[in-house]
């Protein structure tokens, strides 16, 4: 089924945000913003928040956890080998190799655990309400198709009012982000 | 949010988003002149001389080189250490002024990353090659196998480098890349060719500029900030460890892991700067790699000169204040005095000395200058590795087995061609990527601009 | 493998081994044909063992031609042979210079080592560094393959019905046959001969030596009527003064020299009183290093010293005096010294020159020395040539008096001085007949070639000391088509027998009635068994010295000016005469004194050097034709000028041709004897440079206590003197580790640096037992040697005239290894044994053990040094590989390499011991180095078992780790030296 949406276009930071805060003062439900660059009021006005760092601390623990099992293990129980007069488990060198380890494998997890989250990976096309979005335009959009024609009408109003340079109103057949 | 009107605006030109943007991307649209297939061609003879070195020292051996039972390690691993430590700027840069809060970072990181990128994988080429058998070189996996399975010996400082130089690679990789994903985005809906369209597309991996994307896209480039910042300082940690763990005089010292970091950022940031000097003459960004820019990296350069003028006589000062005899040796007749004489002082000269021109300002802000300071810095840092590789090994403990060492043109080979490598990255870089993060330019666009007020 | 180890516990619990190993009891060889063919379903492990078993086998049958491509197995299994396991024979290396008992090691039928012949008392288990190459140059494809008439193969019968024939019709008008040979000590071969030479009308036999002591026995014969090289007792004597004799080094018999030498010199076998050596000479010597006092003096001072020594000594002890001039230094004190230790003194001379000599003998006898410390009746029968006899031979040929020339063993177009008289001289004859072993410049001026034997396939006999036999035996088919020369001559001289059987019927004659023994089989199986057979002769003591010989030679030489230099012609330590030239090992033997090799140089002092303003490498011109390159060598006496003979060959095989320069036509001919020197007025400095195949460049130990020295009455007072950090580093030694336990084995190895005289014999033996490659002169500049274990020399004190010190140097086996530490591949770890194990198959090369190993002991395969033309050095050919141990791995390249204290004997040993059911006992593993040592410096054993020698050793007050205050804890140790230096010097 197609969905329908209503974008307004802003030019400038402040009016953008103040577009946003008008909407929700309306209790407009915004679909999404798009803008160049990060804008930290934004994620506080439609809170949203990422719970990757919790997921990295955890990534840490394991990894932690798993390399000095592994040492451990190889140099002490699979097969103890004398190197220079050193003790089977000589602990000290191991913590370069754990520290290093850890590092590797939060990475790669995070990065993982990030593109599978926000849908980003080779070759994803994901929806581009306005192509402007990337470039110098801050974009926001209101789903239109849970609500009637007159408060869509309004909504393009209030974001006219605060300063929006273009109002859009687009149809989409599926939506992917 | 922060500003300041001292350091003056970090983008002149009061520049609409619209203008970065097309500033920035304007490089990959409209052909570029004579000089870059000219240097392109340059760095692929050196990049060939270099490949046919390699394939010499692979099916003669590493008797083609100037080493020998006396001196083990000798060119390639002065080589590596230098790439390794020039691999540092990138991921200092981002990391420590991020953490530092200096927004006037934002038109150098892209550069500096890219730049540590082909630095790293050039360093990686050396310990690969100066293997005996390099065709065994997965031995140093500890993967299990039908051997016992046999491991690998977790007490060698070899091993940890190893782990540290790959880590390192994959992390400032994708580091990198991140940062680049809403430029290639950018890049995607800007141009007008469908191949284009299509390539930045996939590369983008599907980036929007959504406020979901933002927030999550910001979290990791914190968390993997953050972890960089430990990597940063333990890589050439551990590559310091390679000798501090070994017995030989003028290699057995503790003071080697910072006195290694503390190098490496030395040489990034003089690399860095040797850089941004090129790129911005040859493309016009005087508007955002600002005087301010270079004079704020030439300032660091002075302090950090400093540190390792410091760490120069430290070392000597701790070789006569031990008493062991061995290391009195090594630095006193066969450093400041011998047969290596001039590489140790060529090192002080210009490690130590030339970066303190940089206390004036209008050298600070003459490219030139700044040009030759940095090269000079560069040079100084090699000669640096050079001293504590060569010149420790060579005359050690039993006077017997004392030799001297000298390059082959197989030796010589390698590092032009690491050389011509890195050459020819960085201008493929500067061809088809976009040199500056447009996104962060753009959120510090404003900053010490009329557009405030 | 391993997993057994682990999960299952000890191995012997596994029944499977038991009865392996009973099997293996039973024969091992059966096990392999039953288990695996008979048995088994052949896997790929089984054809493996039954391919190398038949491989191996195959190789005995065809007794080692060129290898075999097919393999067969045994029709019927010889019994002495197990595939595997080395065989031993006793057999004796005589070269016509040097003499050795000496055991061969056989494997699958080919000699692949050699060892000194316990049982020999000539020799013990020392050996030299050529007896211990020897075994090369029998792989050496430089040989002659077969017999040649003008040089073009033909077969021995064709040969012989020339020779015969020309040999008829020579003896028919009484033509002169002359038969010249290299000095013989086989009593039957000298018989045979002699049966020849009766068989001729007109026959003469000439002994020839390249490097002649000629004087010595004209002077011996002349003074006591008795043509002999006297046996030395240098283990009875208190003083030994020597003058020019490099009796450690190369002078007559050093393998003989060094024990007796040695045994004074030890301490650690409670020996208190020291020999004294005083050494008088021009070129710094091997011998002249270890001396305690060392004199320079130039050649032409040698005679006035003599002469004035004799005269205070004659004073002193009331014999007649004679007019001389004084020498340029007091020698009352040396006088004084002789007189005390009267009776129990030598004095020597290597000078070949007669009146010389005679003085020489006039001093001995003063001193009553003729009782104990020289002996004229137990003669040593090394170099039995007279210079004279050479040189009528000469001229006969020239004047064409010589009908027949038969020359065995010897090279004269290479070593004689006047060599082209020699070729022009043998055209003037009907028949000449060359037999040598190997390719040298003489093969092919001869009209017949008949090629004989290398020493180890051939039937012979010595008698190197009246009464001391010893029998040489084939270890293997001869290789090539080649003639032993003795069955040659039964052959010409028309007898039916064999040299084999001729051999045995002269002993059986001659010495089996001394033996005591009913049952010849008996003698004979037991005297080839052991390799040596020995028997009283009544020696008649009384030697009267004749007078009358003195004053003739007691003529002060005309005081000649000062001018120019004097050079001397001196063999080196490792090509000797330059007989065995061609081979590698020794080429690339560094000289124990000057550490360079692969050529000889002019080795002159560091002031005419200055003077001359040359340096080490610049080529000088020392005469028109003789420019070489200036060796800077410490201890050289001013104004003259060493360089070694036996290089500059010009025919003689891929190794040795055109490297460095022969100096044999420079010796002169003086008064019927040979003057290995001469005068050259002024030396040019040439324009040309040379890099010198050094193996050490720095000379000082920069106050290092590296070798730790003291003084005899230091010692005295303290034993653990010159040892004082010992004690204090090993207090400082703290670890944040517990102490890895060895139980069991701990392995150990102690060298005494006052027993070892570094002769480099045990270098050899150590390249000879682990398949070590020979790099060339190129890779040797580079400072890539390949030796595991090398001789370090160091000089302190006055440049001009330094103290030497050698130290032998191999892995030292720390405990807390630094090489371990550091190996990402954990290629090299320690054992449960204590030692630091290499593994050849994991290491990937990167240097890191080498760079971070304080001796820098370990080596790395920077070629492909195996298969590779580029380093073929006698080792490459299919040929030379058969001299290869089959227990030691031939490394690939990119792999490093180092000393494993020959693990492969400590395994062997502890196999058989445990087959055996016993315990092994101390001293019965030995390393290659400690079997080779003539000295006896270096001890390897248990230092768990406190009883074993090396435990003892490690005990002394004396002994002392090599770099210890690094606490790396070696496991080898080294013993202070000790020098004689008294009060008086």
């Amino acid at each position: 089924m197609t969905r329908t949406f209503k974008i307004g276009i802003f030019s400038d930071e402040e009016k953008f945000i103040s577009g946003i805060k008008n909407l929700q003062e309306q209790e407009f439900q915004i679909h999404d913003v798009f803008t160049p660059y990060p804008v930290h009021e934004v994620f506080h006005l439609l809170k949203r928040r990422s719970r990757l760092p919790t997921a990295a601390y955890f990534f840490g623990l394991f990894a932690i956890i798993a390399t000095l099992a592994f040492l451990y293990y190889t140099s002490v129980v699979d097969w103890p080998i004398v190197y220079g007069g050193k003790p089977f488990n000589s602990f000290p060198s191991f913590i370069v190799v754990t520290i290093v380890l850890t590092i590797f494998t939060v990475t790669i997890a995070s990065l993982a655990l990030f593109s599978a989250r926000s849908k980003l990976f080779p070759g994803r096309e994901n929806t581009i309400f306005d192509h402007r979005a990337t470039d110098d335009k801050f974009v926001i959009v209101v789903e239109t198709e849970i609500m009637d024609a007159a408060s869509a009408e309004r909504a393009g109003k209030l974001m006219e009012e605060q300063g929006a340079i273009e109002i859009i109103d687009k149809k989409f057949e599926k939506i992917a982000s | 949010m922060y500003n300041s009107k001292i350091r003056g605006p970090l983008v002149e030109g009061n520049k609409t988003f619209g203008q970065i943007t097309r500033d920035v991307i304007a490089p990959m649209e409209v052909r570029l002149g004579l000089w870059w297939p000219i240097v392109f061609g340059i760095s692929t003879a050196a990049g060939i001389y270099g490949f046919y070195s390699i394939y010499i020292t692979v099916y003669k051996g590493i008797g083609t080189w100037g080493v020998n039972n006396t001196v083990g390690w000798g060119w390639a691993i002065v080589n590596f250490v230098w790439w390794i430590g020039i691999g540092h700027a990138g991921t200092a840069f981002s990391i420590f002024l991020l953490i530092l809060r200096q927004k006037w970072r934002t038109s150098i990181n892209r550069a500096a990353e890219a730049m540590t990128v082909f630095a790293v994988i050039s360093a990686a080429l050396f310990p690969a090659l100066h293997m005996g058998r390099v065709w065994l070189a997965f031995y140093i996996f500890p993967y299990p196998n039908t051997r016992g399975p046999l491991w690998v010996n977790f007490n060698s400082p070899l091993f940890w480098d190893f782990t540290a130089i790959t880590a390192y690679l994959l992390i400032s990789a994708s580091f990198w890349y991140l940062g680049m994903l809403p430029d290639l985005a950018t890049v995607r809906d800007k141009s007008t060719s469908k191949i284009r369209k299509a390539l930045y597309a996939f590369f983008s991996l599907g980036w929007t500029g959504s406020s979901r994307h933002w927030i999550r896209y910001e979290s990791l480039s914190f968390i993997l900030g953050g972890i960089a910042a430990v990597l940063v300082v333990s890589v050439h940690s551990i590559v310091a460890t390679d000798f501090a763990v070994g017995i030989e005089p003028g290699w057995h010292s503790t003071i080697f892991p910072p006195f290694f970091v503390v190098g490496a950022i030395f040489s990034g940031f003089a690399m860095v700067m040797t850089l941004m000097v090129l790129i911005r003459k040859i493309y016009h960004l005087t508007d955002y790699i600002t005087d301010n820019h270079l004079d704020a990296i030439a300032r660091i350069l002075i302090f950090i000169s400093l540190i390792m003028g410091t760490a120069y006589l430290s070392e000597v000062f701790i070789a006569w204040y031990s008493g062991n005899e061995f290391e009195m040796f090594t630095f006193f007749r066969n450093r400041i005095t011998g047969e290596y004489t001039m590489q140790f002082w060529g090192m002080i000269v210009c490690n130590a000395v030339i970066p303190q021109l940089f206390w004036f300002r209008k050298i600070r802000r003459n490219w030139i200058w700044l040009l030759m300071v940095s090269l000079s810095i560069n040079i100084g840092m090699w000669l640096e590795r050079f001293n504590i590789v060569i010149t420790s090994l060579n005359k050690d403990y039993l006077p017997s087995n004392w030799a001297s060492y000298t390059p082959t043109p197989i030796d010589i080979g390698v590092f032009v061609g690491t050389l011509g490598l890195f050459g020819i990255g960085v201008l493929l870089f500067m061809r088809y990527i976009p040199m500056m993060a447009i996104s962060e330019l753009k959120s510090v666009a404003h900053i010490g601009n009329k557009q405030e007020d | 493998m391993k997993k057994s180890r682990n999960k299952s516990g000890k191995i012997e619990d596994l029944p499977v081994i038991n009865e392996m190993t009973r099997e293996e009891e039973r024969n091992p060889l059966l096990s392999l044909l039953e288990d695996d063919i008979m048995n088994k379903s052949t896997s790929r492990r089984n054809f493996l063992k039954v391919f190398g078993f038949s491989f191996a086998s195959a190789a005995i049958l065809a007794s080692c031609r060129r290898p075999v491509q097919h393999a067969l197995p045994y029709i019927i299994q010889p019994p002495e042979i197990t595939p595997g396991k080395a065989l031993y024979y006793a057999s004796t290396f005589y070269d016509g210079h040097e003499y050795s008992g000496i055991l061969v090691k056989t494997r699958d039928g080919r000699p692949i080592k050699i060892e000194g012949n316990l049982l020999s008392s000539f020799n013990g288990e020392g050996t030299t560094a050529r007896v211990q190459a020897s075994v090369l140059s029998l792989y050496d494809d430089a040989r002659l393959k077969y017999p040649t008439i003008n040089s073009r193969e033909t077969s021995w019968e064709t040969v012989d019905a020339g020779i015969i024939s020309k040999l008829e019709e020579i003896n028919k008008e009484g033509g002169q046959i002359v038969l010249l040979t290299s000095s013989i000590i086989s009593p039957s071969t000298i018989k045979l001969i002699n049966e020849f030479g009766t068989g001729c009308r007109n026959f003469r036999w000439v002994q020839y030596d390249a490097v002649s002591c000629s004087a010595i026995l004209e002077a011996n014969a002349a003074c006591f009527g008795k043509e002999v090289i006297p046996e030395y007792h240098f283990s009875n004597s208190d003083l030994v003064v020597s003058l020019n004799a490099d009796f450690l080094g190369t002078w007559v018999s050093p393998v003989h020299f060094i024990p007796g030498y040695v045994s004074r010199r030890k301490l650690d076998n409670g020996e208190k009183n020291m020999l004294k050596h005083i050494q008088y000479e021009s070129g710094m010597s091997l011998t002249g290093a270890n001396a305690d006092k060392r004199v320079k003096i130039k050649p032409s001072e040698e005679k006035i010293l003599l002469i004035d020594l004799y005269n205070r000594i004659a004073q002193k002890s009331g014999a007649e005096t004679f007019p001389s001039v004084s020498f340029r230094e007091d020698l009352s004190d040396l006088a004084d010294r002789l007189i005390e230790s009267k009776g129990k003194s030598i004095v020597i001379s290597g000078t070949n020159n007669i009146e010389i000599q005679i003085i020489v003998n006039a001093i001995n006898s003063l001193l009553g020395n003729y009782t104990d410390c020289i002996d004229l009746n137990k003669n040593i029968r090394i170099a039995s040539g007279i210079d004279s006899s050479m040189d009528d031979l000469v001229s006969d040929l020239v004047a064409g008096k010589v009908k027949a020339l038969l020359m065995y063993n010897v090279n004269p177009v290479f070593d004689y001085p006047g060599s082209e008289k020699i070729l022009e001289g043998m055209k003037n004859t009907v028949l000449t007949i060359n037999m040598a072993a190997a390719l040298n410049e003489t093969v092919g001026t001869a009209v017949y070639e008949c090629p004989v034997h290398h020493f180890l396939e051939s039937w012979d006999d010595a008698e190197i000391v009246p009464g001391h036999l010893s029998l040489s035996q084939p270890c293997i088919n001869p290789l090539f088509n080649t003639r032993a020369f003795q069955d040659s001559l039964l052959k010409w001289s028309g007898n039916k027998l064999n040299y084999h059987d001729y051999l045995v019927a002269n002993w059986e004659k001659e010495f089996f009635p001394h033996s005591g023994v009913s049952d010849f089989r008996k003698f004979w199986n037991d005297s080839l068994g052991n390799g040596v057979f020995s028997y009283d002769i009544p020696a008649n003591k009384s030697v009267a010295f004749n007078k009358n010989v003195l004053p003739g030679a007691i003529k002060v030489p005309e005081k000649e000016v000062d001018r120019g230099y004097e050079i001397v012609i001196i063999e080196s330590v490792a090509l000797g005469t330059g007989m065995h030239a061609n081979n590698p090992w020794l080429m690339e033997l560094p000289d124990p004194v000057s550490k360079q090799c692969w050529e000889n140089v002019a080795a002159m002092s560091l002031s005419d050097a200055e003077k001359l303003g040359v340096l080490t490498g610049d080529m000088i011109k020392l005469t028109d034709n003789l420019i070489l390159p200036v060796f800077l060598q410490p201890g050289q006496a001013d104004g003259t000028i060493s360089v070694s003979p036996g290089y500059g060959h010009t025919q003689c095989g891929p190794v040795c041709n055109d490297i460095g320069v022969n100096m044999y036509p420079f010796v002169r001919i003086d008064e019927g004897s040979r003057i290995y020197g001469f005068r050259a007025d002024k030396l040019e400095k040439t324009s040309q440079k040379r890099k010198l195949a050094l193996t050490q460049v720095h000379y000082s130990m920069e106050g290092r206590p590296i070798v730790r020295e003291t003084t005899i009455d230091k010692y005295m007072d303290d034993p653990s003197s010159g040892n004082e950090f010992h004690k204090e580093f090993e207090s400082k030694h703290e670890t944040l580790y517990p102490d890895v336990k060895y139980d069991g084995f701990y392995w150990g190895l102690a060298i005494d640096l006052n027993a070892c005289i570094g002769c480099n014999s045990c270098v050899i033996a150590c390249q000879a037992e682990n398949n070590i490659p020979v790099v060339g002169k190129e890779e040797v500049i580079k400072r890539r040697i390949m030796h595991w274990i090398k001789i370090d020399r160091y000089y302190s004190d006055d440049p001009d005239d330094p103290k030497v010190y050698f130290q032998p140097l191999a892995c030292q086996q720390c405990d807390n290894a630094p090489c371990e530490n550091v190996c990402p591949v954990s290629a090299t770890n320690h054992s449960s044994e204590g030692l630091n194990q290499m593994t050849y198959n994991r290491c990937v090369g990167t240097k890191y053990c080498i760079n971070n190993c304080p001796y820098k002991v370990r080596r790395f395969n920077w070629y492909r040094y195996t298969n590779n033309k580029v380093f073929d050095f006698n080792t490459v050919s299919d040929l030379g590989k058969m001299v290869l141990n089959p227990d030691v791995t031939v490394r690939e390249r990119g792999v490093v390499e180092k000393c494993s204290y020959c693990v492969q004997r400590i395994q062997e040993k502890k196999l058989q011991a445990k087959l055996e059911n016993r315990t092994l006992s101390d001293l019965e593993i030995k390393p290659a180095c400690m079997q080779a040592c003539p000295s006896g410096a270096i001890v390897f054993g248990n230092l768990n078992d406190t009883n074993s020698k090396v435990s003892k050793l490690f005990n002394d007050p004396r002994c002392y780790h090599l770099l210890e205050e690094l606490h790396t804890l070696p496991s080898t140790g080294y013993l202070t030296k000790v020098r004689n230096n008294d009060k008086q010097t």
